[in-house]
């Protein structure tokens, strides 16, 4: 079996020791190995996730993120109002609420003096009298 | 191996379009399917193992192609995943029975025995038996070789070994096949 030690050098020509690949397989074998691979791949794979991976909507989602990250900062600090309250002094407050006129506690008590019923069948005219 | 590169191009540009991302998928099925199959079932002898391993190799690519990065040809990338898997295949048969290298062996020798899904003559599957003989690094460097009549270079490539190391491991493999046809003689 020396001819063993020869086979790297002159493969070609050894007649009893072919290259030929020995195994075989059944009839049609590789077209469905094709198909079975292209099938499992494919049920991985829906159109969904293919759309997702394509470089437009990458490209859409970073710009979406961008935009969105934008619109989302916070452009000033937030403040509370109980902070902005805190801040105005009480002669200022005092002021705005004369400044505003409001009713006086005794005109809106006046109006008590009316039952529901009453209330109800008082003309306009008379309330605007009244407040007048 | 070279002229495929032009092939293997295209096939890359259909992947990373997005739109062709399955029919450039396809292409490379119908590229490599029957080159991965005969070298995994080389190792591993049995057809329904070969089956099973071959489209396990393409669901991996299919997975990991978005990482290719083209350090490397796609036709050593994929050979590199297939012998992976054939190696990985063999090492959790003899985990999963408890086999020493001996019984692995000796499994696949008798599947080659009984001449079932083969047609070759005494000497050629005595050619094959003998190959059993060999660690499992070896025989595929071996197939590749002898039986593929890949260059030293491409193998290099898929095994991540150099051109001279694998020189030194045929040329071993080839001395222990004369061996084993010296201690039992054939023909």
């Amino acid at each position: 079996m020396k001819k063993y030690i020869a086979m790297e050098k002159d493969l070609k020509n050894d007649d009893r020791l072919s290259h030929r690949n020995i195994y075989t397989v059944p009839e049609g074998y590789f077209d469905k190995l094709e198909a079975s691979i292209q099938a499992r791949t494919a049920k991985k794979e829906s159109p969904v996730l293919i759309f997702l991976k394509t470089p437009a909507f990458r490209l859409a989602t970073a710009a979406a993120c961008l935009v969105a990250a934008f619109m989302l900062w916070p452009t000033t600090e937030q403040v509370s109002a109980e902070e902005l309250l805190s801040e105005v002094s009480d002669d200022q407050l005092l002021r705005y609420i004369e400044e505003n006129s409001l009713p006086e506690s005794d005109d809106i008590l006046s109006y008590g003096d009316y039952s529901i019923e009453e209330t109800s069948t008082i003309e306009l005219t008379q309330i605007k009298d009244s407040i007048l | 191996m070279t002229e495929s590169t032009t092939e293997d191009q295209l096939i890359l540009e259909k992947i990373r379009e997005g739109e062709t991302r399955n029919y450039g998928f396809n292409l490379l099925v119908r590229q490599y399917h029957k080159r991965v199959y005969w070298m995994v079932r080389k190792m591993v002898i049995d057809h329904d193992d070969a089956d099973d391993i071959t489209q396990d190799v393409f669901i991996k690519i299919h997975k990991n192609i978005d990482g290719f990065r083209e350090d490397s040809r796609l036709f050593t990338w994929i050979y590199r995943i297939a012998t992976n898997e054939c190696l990985s295949f063999l090492r959790s048969k003899r985990r999963k029975f408890f086999l020493p290298l001996h019984d692995v062996e000796r499994e696949l020798g008798q599947k080659i025995d009984s001449g079932i899904g083969m047609n070759g003559d005494e000497i050629e599957r005595e050619l094959q038996k003998a190959l059993l003989t060999l660690p499992e690094k070896q025989r595929l460097v071996f197939n590749m070789r002898y039986f593929e009549e890949m260059p030293y270079e491409d193998i290099a490539e898929v095994t991540g070994t150099s051109v001279g190391a694998l020189k030194a491991s045929h040329h071993h493999a080839m001395k222990k096949i004369e061996e084993y046809f010296e201690k039992e003689p054939k023909a």
